[in-house]
């Protein structure tokens, strides 16, 4: 009936509740605001989330079977039985409570903390399942650092105590770019070494001429690219492509920065703008921490989570594999199953030339 | 009953078996030189099995040591709903409640007396007119204890009742003593007047069940009591129009006794230097005053005066607008305060004139400050031209924020947000 089709935020108050509840599945993101917690976040959205199901309308209240006589045959059986089914008085809201008390939600992504901002993903019920498999992916994230010339403090933060001042007159932005290849080049060669190949062997030039050359398993913060987009002394930013950050680290970077740029430098704002597949458009504002606004964005992002693209790169180049998952992506999701043997299945396969 | 071979006692015991009589005592005898030892331990096992016999060797007055078979019933059957051990809230003693009513009558069948007996014949599922329906499941037996009004509310009227006029049980089952009382007590003869009584002072319809939700301790008190306690305000000068406001605003002001009233009044027109009318007009707006612990109005007006730096007469004024602000939060106060009067260089008069801005959530003011700064709007003084009025600032919705104050699309809003 209504299973395919979209729901329109007037629409949502005459579908069932149940229904309702039942689409709330997959991934999103919200935009995460400085100086609250992720969790604090995490749990503001799953109360919204609990207050907007309660309030939809139940057409259906619970109801109970009585085994009471039965008055019609009561003239030639005296014992004659029959079920009835009325309204349940224990059942009722004003009784039980309130139906919908414990979501499932979760942060799929980590690296924030109490001050930074940005895209912050959740997994929400059935999505919670998956988190495991979208963090196997290793898909990068962006930030822009918004960074300040001129000082250092204790925790490489605009509000920790400043622990040294220096002046920055004599910086410039091919500097700061020159400061920031060489950084890169350093974090390259960790990408090289995570990625459990032998340097010297002839393996690791097949997979790097084919850009297949990537860090895998158990791996600290890499940063992919580094950038300054804008330099207004004594601010700058930068903008960042990163795996497995955190913001701390990311303001310890910028620290960095500033020592190789024989000055001192602290971070004013870390801010992600694209977290794997969600970036700054298909995140919710916090007016938006809403029913109607959540179900629109399941709609949106839950595709941007399918099976083809949490891949891991390596099975992404193969295109039977690829032309496979994408036709199945089409008509419906694929089931866990289907799932596990496309990938055992692709990793399986030899690398094909 | 005398039998020579194992088969022929087998058989024996079968056709006892088959005759459906119920009460029979054989004494089956079995000459035991002629058991085969191998053949003991299976046979007694399937007589005790199938024919509920027991065995047990005997000496027959003749000397001879004889097996000897005695018919033992199968137990009646065992309660089959053993209630969970929950912590409990409500207990009553279950013969108070008459209003239980068995729905069917017992008929021969149900007669625990008689033990039922496992029938092989017996099909079921094959439909039939007196279904053997346990006792136990025709008309439950009320727990004792449990943890939920839920399990009584089937069978207690004032319970109905009470869902009726909109009382949440589940929240008021979670207050301390409540479930209880409220099981003990008649809907009639001691809830009603009391229903009557808060309809008179103008808790009505929907009000009435919210009121009991938030303080169903108002049942519990003497018509009289409450009684007095309107009256004490009257006599202090309280409009009836007013007394409604504050027993609806406050449904525990009412459990507070005369004497505790008096006090807190006095004490807020000491510590505020209150008029009469001030004090009338203080209290009708937010009554809550005299129900919250007084140290925390106490460490209120400590914020506003030592902290954000208030004078008297300006706490005072402050107070008569807005008296909510002597029960938020202080870090809300402060931090709101903090970033008002230092970030956006808002002066102590424009504050006084819109206490309100205390009533906004932080988060909201300095969104929109910081976009109104993008933009080179953040002009709150009141003397220059195209000035932004501080009320406006945080009170109303995005929507009316971005057409009439800060006059940008509301889109270019969303995406300044984004970039916070």
């Amino acid at each position: 009936m209504v299973k395919n089709m979209a729901i329109v935020s007037k629409g949502v108050k005459n579908i069932l509740r149940t229904e309702v509840f039942d689409r709330l599945n997959g991934h999103f993101a919200v935009y995460k605001p400085a100086d609250v917690l992720p969790g604090q976040v995490a749990s503001r959205v799953k109360h919204a989330l609990l207050r907007d199901l309660n309030e939809l309308p139940d057409p259906y209240p619970e109801s109970v079977v009585k085994i009471v006589p039965d008055e019609a045959r009561l003239d030639h059986n005296p014992n004659a039985l029959t079920a009835l089914s009325v309204p349940s008085l224990a059942g009722h809201p004003l009784v039980k409570g309130r139906k919908y008390k414990s979501l499932r939600l979760r942060l799929l992504s980590e690296g924030h903390d109490l001050k930074s901002s940005g895209v912050m993903a959740l997994a929400l019920q059935e999505g919670v399942e998956r988190v495991d498999f979208y963090k196997q992916a290793r898909l990068p994230s962006q930030y822009i650092i918004h960074g300040r010339l001129g000082f250092a403090t204790f925790s490489h933060d605009i509000e920790g105590t400043i622990v040294e001042k220096s002046t920055y007159g004599h910086v410039t932005q091919p500097k700061i770019e020159k400061v920031l290849s060489g950084l890169l080049r350093m974090s390259q060669k960790d990408i090289i070494r995570h990625s459990g190949v032998n340097i010297q062997s002839q393996e690791a030039y097949e997979l790097a001429s084919r850009n297949l050359l990537q860090p895998s398993g158990d791996i600290p913060c890499l940063l992919l690219d580094l950038r300054c987009s804008k330099f207004e002394p004594p601010d700058f930013e930068i903008e960042v492509h990163c795996l497995r950050e955190s913001a701390q680290y990311l303001r310890k970077v910028i620290n960095d920065v500033g020592l190789f740029l024989k000055t001192n430098a602290v971070s004013i704002k870390v801010r992600k703008i694209q977290e794997g597949p969600f970036s700054l458009d298909n995140c919710l504002l916090r007016k938006d921490w809403r029913l109607d606004p959540i179900l629109d964005a399941l709609r949106t992002c839950n595709p941007l989570m399918s099976t083809y693209k949490l891949l891991p790169i390596e099975l992404q180049k193969d295109e039977l594999l690829a032309k496979r998952l994408v036709k199945d992506n089409i008509s419906k999701d694929i089931t866990q199953e289907e799932e596990r043997c496309f990938v055992h299945r692709a990793e399986s396969a030899p690398l094909k030339e | 009953m005398y039998t020579r071979t194992l088969s022929s006692f087998r058989n024996v015991a079968e056709r006892l078996a088959s005759t459906e009589c119920i009460k029979w005592k054989p004494s089956c005898v079995f000459n035991i030189d002629r058991l085969a030892t191998s053949h003991n331990a299976k046979f007694c096992t399937e007589m005790k099995q199938r024919y509920h016999l027991k065995l047990t060797l005997q000496r027959n007055p003749l000397g001879k040591l004889s097996l000897v078979g005695i018919h033992t019933p199968q137990p009646a059957l065992h309660k089959v709903f053993e209630p969970h051990k929950v912590t409990t809230i409500a207990s009553i003693d279950v013969p108070h409640i008459d209003s239980v009513k068995t729905s069917v009558s017992e008929p021969s069948w149900m007669d625990e007396s008689l033990p039922i007996e496992a029938d092989e014949d017996l099909d079921i599922l094959a439909p039939m007119d007196n279904p053997p329906v346990l006792e136990q499941f025709a008309s439950l037996p009320l727990p004792s204890h449990t943890y939920t009004l839920a399990s009584y509310v089937e069978h207690s009227i004032t319970l109905q009742k009470l869902v009726e006029l909109g009382v949440d049980l589940s929240k008021v089952e979670k207050k301390e003593g409540i479930p209880t009382e409220l099981l003990k007590m008649d809907f009639e003869t001691d809830i009603q007047e009391k229903l009557i009584y808060l309809n008179g002072i103008g808790v009505a319809g929907e009000k009435l069940g919210r009121f009991v939700t938030r303080n169903p301790h108002i049942l519990l008190e003497e018509v009289e009591e409450l009684q007095a306690r309107v009256d004490y305000l009257k006599s202090k000068k309280f409009s009836d129009v007013a007394i409604s406001q504050i027993v609806n605003r406050a449904p525990y002001f009412l459990s507070f006794s005369v004497l505790r009233v008096d006090r807190k009044l006095g004490y807020l027109q000491q510590l505020l230097d209150l008029k009469g009318t001030e004090v009338r007009e203080v209290i009708t707006k937010e009554p809550r005053l005299v129900t919250f612990k007084v140290s925390k109005i106490q460490e209120n007006v400590f914020v506003l005066r030592e902290q954000l730096g208030f004078r008297k007469s300006e706490l005072k004024s402050l107070i008569i607008k807005e008296p909510k602000l002597l029960l938020r939060g202080k870090e809300h106060m402060v931090g709101i305060f903090d970033y008002v009067h230092n970030v956006m260089e808002i002066p102590h008069q424009v504050m006084l004139q819109t206490p309100k801005v205390f009533a906004s959530r932080l988060h909201k003011i300095q969104e929109r400050h910081q976009f109104l700064k993008s933009i080179n709007r953040d002009n709150y003084d009141s003397t220059q031209p195209q000035y932004i009025p501080l009320e406006k600032l945080s009170r109303v919705p995005d929507s009316i924020f971005c057409d009439e104050i800060a006059k940008k699309p509301l889109e270019e809003y969303n995406a300044f947000l984004k970039t916070l």
